[in-house]
């Protein structure tokens, strides 16, 4: 035991240490697509007030610019510049609401969290279930309906779905008000039932693809030999599915619902928000882009990146404590 | 023998290819074709010598897939509506008005069997009153506050569709295959460089890195579906490289090589046939995905606003929820339907191919 | 005294293409104490029968006829829920492949003292003891009892089979093919731990296998399979000495004899298709004493001499005495 979790002391180690590069990669990447560009984050800003008439010497605004932002030096030292920056956790600032781009993610970050979180809870609850209770009726007509189901649910565009719900129950029915309270507490009743809509909406497209992700997994080992020893020993069906079946199904399961994270969930929160005007990090990126603030877009892209980084960490240390095969390496 | 005849006369007819468009790009004053226009004779050409010939060369293989496809009719049924939808691409705008043909005469007409109430200006009293408003059968699906024709525009939202789907997924699966092949013949420090970077480029959620890469490069469409091309390959590559992994030290592999068999010809001649399968899989799944992020880019304003795919339509449509609900319901049913068809179909050929994975 | 009865048991396989007729009118009884062998090729039937007993069939497969009588009391009409309790507490099985048939992501602690909880009722602590006992008893080290499969051999893995399978003392163990998946050295280690417990503990076994020498081992009496049906059924003397079936004198023709250096004689052809199987007497296809009416007819089990059936028509012929006698010994 101790021989295992000594080594197991050593596998977080690098994995940790493999996360930095990662996240060095990111940053890398990032700031090479910035300077690729065309067009300088300022441009915009000089348009606007070369546009207002106010300053004569637009040359010198420019300059005096580049100079604040350290756009005069060469690339390898702007690159230094970014980096550092980020380390000190300065991620700029942000020239249409003139706040720092800190404190605007600090403010917005829990309401996509909140959305997140509901939805995740939804799917996995709901997704979970029914795809262990499709596996175990496999063939028959519910199991059918849920396939089809789940196809149609991976399908729909979750922008549209969201669309679809505010036409018929906020506008045609008008259960739920068609705009986002800012002013209810989060989590409170109404803002829960506000989140209703977004939650399905977003929630249902991963809930589909979970229902079939653990549909398959369970499917899988419920033809597996071990399946047929606890049988033979007399446990009653609950446990052979619920213990031995389901401790394995979702091994694969957790692996796929961290690469949904980000693969579909950050994009479907992101047109969520904008969709039902909730003030996540979407939301302010989705503002940003329309006035040319790029240092939030940037930082909306790497929170997402890191995010997703360190849920991957997370997955692969939590596997250690779920399965016992994971070889260190 | 006649696979090396192949390859030389695909990268014959390819560097014609190239020259003619070097030559129209840069000498010609009179474009033949847009870059995008030459993209497709590329792809057609490279369909043509890698996908169709093999298929007709080995037809039993091939009726056996088919047979095996055809039993799941949910995959009929997807395909169905593909073929539906490429005929509609292809051919619809020839029968349809123009899709940015503005005329406010005709604003805000509901679909074919539906009615609604509008205020209208009446012209012989000068003010607004109130009318019920039919579709008519000259707009079959209703126009939008503009009077644009809504089947117009979700006609030529298909090409667009279909155009952004079939292109970005094979610069995807092409930039996959190389990477994860290469990554799994070669081993070692190429492999380890070329999987890193798939992991960074996996670790950017894809949504996110497609606005921000669209944001700072702009929105034209050709742009947009190179960008989605070479964001989107990741997946492929690790698929194509675990696969190939698997294959490398199979027996007909490792027998070839003691044969004395060269590395590019055991990677052309076993690697990359038999991962071929996997990889029609892959596209046809990868399509929908596709779609729906351009169509999502779209809706969210980033779109190319010079073309009238369903993402803008919607957009436009969201605005006017209470008066006229079709313009946002009909895309989106299109492009469902779409994605639909293509995981069906994606499915049943997974199925096809491989009856062990599930997933 | 017989302690299980298996009376005209038929399991067939729904499946797409037709019906396998997997089990096809099987009978035979376990005696108290004795080692019944079910001896075939793959494919005959062996261990359907045997999941059968259990009521461990799988779908499409489906038990559609005769009786499994256990102390007078036939399973069959046990509800599922009586059914379980007999599993693991009465008659136990163990498996081929026991790698396989081990839940890789539970400790084998934990897997041996589920039967005990669920039958015994017993407290984590008894369910305890008992394992390090029959760990021990098992030859298999205590601080093994955290261990997870993958990180035990196959023997060892095994063995934890059969500490399983005696939690709960039961009276009969079902041994499907135990030792096809272990090496030579290891297979007789294995079979003196199990011949050992069974003497021990007056269990009743049916030992499934196609291994003629471990027949000659351990058997007391035989039931030769093929295709679903019965052959024949002796002592294990009387097969060894005077089989009275072509099929039978086939099988023990195809036996390497260090001693004498004989040749052998593989039996012709293959093991017909179970959806559609041939007519009469399903070996007749390969038989080198078949005569027209084996198409047409057939043949029902028949005494020969004391506790000796053979479901051969010419069971006493001329010809068959010959083989029989002749070629063997």
């Amino acid at each position: 035991m101790a021989g295992k979790k000594a080594s197991m002391g050593g596998y977080i180690a690098r994995r940790l240490v493999y996360s930095l590069l990662i996240a060095w990669g990111i940053l890398t990447i990032t700031f090479l697509l910035l300077r690729l560009g065309p067009g300088s984050p300022a441009d915009k800003y000089l348009a606007n007030i070369a546009a207002s008439g106010r300053v004569r010497d637009i040359a010198q605004v420019q300059a005096a610019i580049d100079a604040r932002y350290g756009l005069d030096k060469p690339l390898y030292l702007q690159y230094v510049d970014y980096i550092s920056n980020l380390l000190h956790g300065n991620l700029g600032w942000s020239l249409s609401t003139s706040l720092p781009v800190t404190e605007l993610l600090s403010k917005h970050w829990i309401y996509s969290f909140e959305l997140i979180f509901l939805s995740t809870v939804f799917a996995v609850l709901i997704g979970v279930s029914i795809g262990i209770y499709s596996a175990v009726k496999q063939h028959t007509k519910a199991d059918y309906a849920v396939t089809v189901f789940s196809f149609m649910g991976i399908s729909i565009p979750n922008f549209w779905l969201g669309i679809m719900l505010i036409l018929v129950f906020s506008v045609k029915l008008g259960l739920f008000k068609t705009y986002y309270d800012t002013s209810l507490p989060l989590f409170s009743l109404g803002n829960l039932k506000a989140m209703t809509l977004p939650v399905i909406t977003l929630g249902s497209g991963m809930l589909a693809g979970y229902s079939r992700y653990v549909r398959s997994a369970t499917l899988d080992n419920l033809r597996k030999d071990f399946v047929r020893t606890a049988r033979a020993k007399g446990l009653p069906e609950r446990t052979v599915i619920l213990k031995h079946v389901f401790r394995n199904a979702m091994l694969p399961v957790i692996t796929i619902i961290m690469l949904d994270l980000s693969g579909v969930v950050f994009g479907g929160a992101y047109l969520t928000e904008i969709i039902f005007g909730i003030p996540g990090l979407g939301r302010i990126s989705f503002n940003a882009i329309f006035a040319d603030d790029y240092a939030v877009v940037v930082a909306v892209t790497l929170i997402g990146a890191m995010v997703t980084l360190i849920f991957n960490l997370l997955t692969d240390i939590a596997y250690t404590f779920l399965d016992p095969r994971v070889r260190y390496v | 023998m006649y696979k090396i005849s192949r390859n030389l006369l695909f990268a014959i007819v390819i560097s014609v290819i190239i020259a003619t468009m070097a030559l129209d790009q840069f000498a010609l004053k009179e474009k033949l074709l847009p870059p995008l226009g030459y993209f497709y004779v590329f792809f057609s050409v490279f369909m043509l010598f890698y996908f169709v010939y093999p298929l007709y060369r080995n037809q039993r293989l091939t009726l056996y897939y088919w047979e095996r496809t055809r039993k799941n009719k949910l995959a009929m049924l997807g395909l169905f509506f593909i073929v539906f939808l490429i005929i509609l691409a292809i051919a619809g705008p020839f029968f349809t008005a123009d899709p940015n043909y503005v005329n406010f005469e005709e604003k805000n007409l509901p679909p074919l069997g539906f009615t609604t109430s509008q205020s209208v200006y009446d012209r012989d009293t000068g003010s607004l009153r109130n009318a019920e408003i039919r579709g008519t059968w000259k707009h079959p699906l209703g126009t939008d506050d503009k009077g644009r024709d809504i089947l117009a525009m979700i006609v030529s939202g298909a090409r667009v569709s279909l155009q952004v789907g079939l292109v970005a997924t094979f610069i995807a699966l092409m930039i996959g295959t190389v990477i994860g092949v290469s990554s799994a013949y070669f081993g070692g420090a190429v492999d380890n460089v070329l999987m890193r970077f798939t992991d960074i480029m996996m670790t950017f959620p894809f949504f996110l890195l497609l606005v921000f890469i669209v944001f700072i490069f702009g929105a034209d469409l050709t742009l947009i579906i190179l960008i989605i091309g070479v964001t989107g390959w990741t997946g492929a590559a690790r698929i194509v490289r675990s696969e190939a992994l698997s294959l490398r030290t199979r027996e007909f592999v490792l027998a070839s090589r003691a044969l004395g068999a060269s590395d590019t010809r055991i990677i052309f001649r076993h690697l990359i046939p038999n991962v071929m399968g996997t990889l029609i899989v892959i596209a046809t799944l990868s399509i929908p995905g596709v779609i729906l992020a351009e169509a999502a880019l779209s809706f969210i304003g980033l779109g190319d606003p010079t073309v009238a795919s369903w993402g803008r339509i919607l957009n436009a449509g969201q605005d006017n929820l209470e008066t006229t609900w079709w313009v946002a319901v009909e895309p989106g049913i299109m492009l469902f339907l779409t994605v639909l068809s293509f995981n069906f179909l994606g499915d049943g050929l997974r199925d096809a191919f491989d009856p062990r994975s599930e997933l | 005294m017989n302690i299980l009865e298996v009376a005209g048991l038929k399991t067939y396989f729904f499946t797409r293409r037709g019906t396998v007729l997997a089990v096809d009118d099987v009978s035979f009884d376990l005696r108290k104490g004795e080692v019944l062998c079910l001896v075939g090729e793959s494919g005959s039937g062996k261990t359907v029968s045997a999941l059968s007993i259990l009521g461990l069939v799988d779908s499409p497969g489906r038990i559609i006829g005769g009786e499994v009588m256990l102390d007078g009391e036939d399973l069959r009409q046990y509800t599922p829920r009586q059914l379980r309790h007999i599993r693991g507490k009465r008659i136990a099985m163990i498996f081929q492949d026991p790698k396989e048939s081990l839940n890789p992501v539970l400790t084998i602690g934990e897997q041996i003292m589920e039967p005990m909880k669920v039958h015994l009722n017993l407290s984590d602590k008894g369910a305890k003891e008992k394992t390090l006992l029959l760990l021990e008893r098992v030859g298999i080290p205590k601080e093994r009892l955290f261990s997870y499969p993958h990180e035990l051999s196959g023997g060892m893995n095994q063995r934890v089979m059969i500490a399983m399978a005696l939690a709960c003392d039961p009276e009969i163990l079902i041994a499907d093919e135990p030792t096809s998946a272990l090496d030579v050295t290891t297979q007789a280690l294995f079979l003196k731990v199990l011949m050992d417990l069974k003497k021990e503990r007056g269990m009743s076994m049916i030992f499934i296998t196609h291994d003629l020498g471990i027949v000659a081992e351990i058997a007391d009496r035989v039931v030769v399979l093929y295709a679903g049906r019965v052959m024949e059924k002796a002592s294990v003397w009387q097969i060894f000495e005077n089989p009275r079936h072509p099929y039978t004198i086939g099988l023990l023709n195809s036996l390497p004899d260090i001693v004498k250096k004989k040749k052998l004689i593989p039996i012709a052809g293959q093991i017909p298709g179970l959806i559609n199987p041939p007519s009469g007497c399903v070996f007749h296809t390969r038989c080198r004493f078949a005569q027209d009416i084996c198409y047409r007819v057939v043949p029902p089990e028949e005494e020969v001499e004391d506790g000796h059936f053979s479901a051969c028509l010419f069971r006493g012929s001329a010809d068959i005495i010959k083989a029989s006698q002749g070629e063997r010994i």
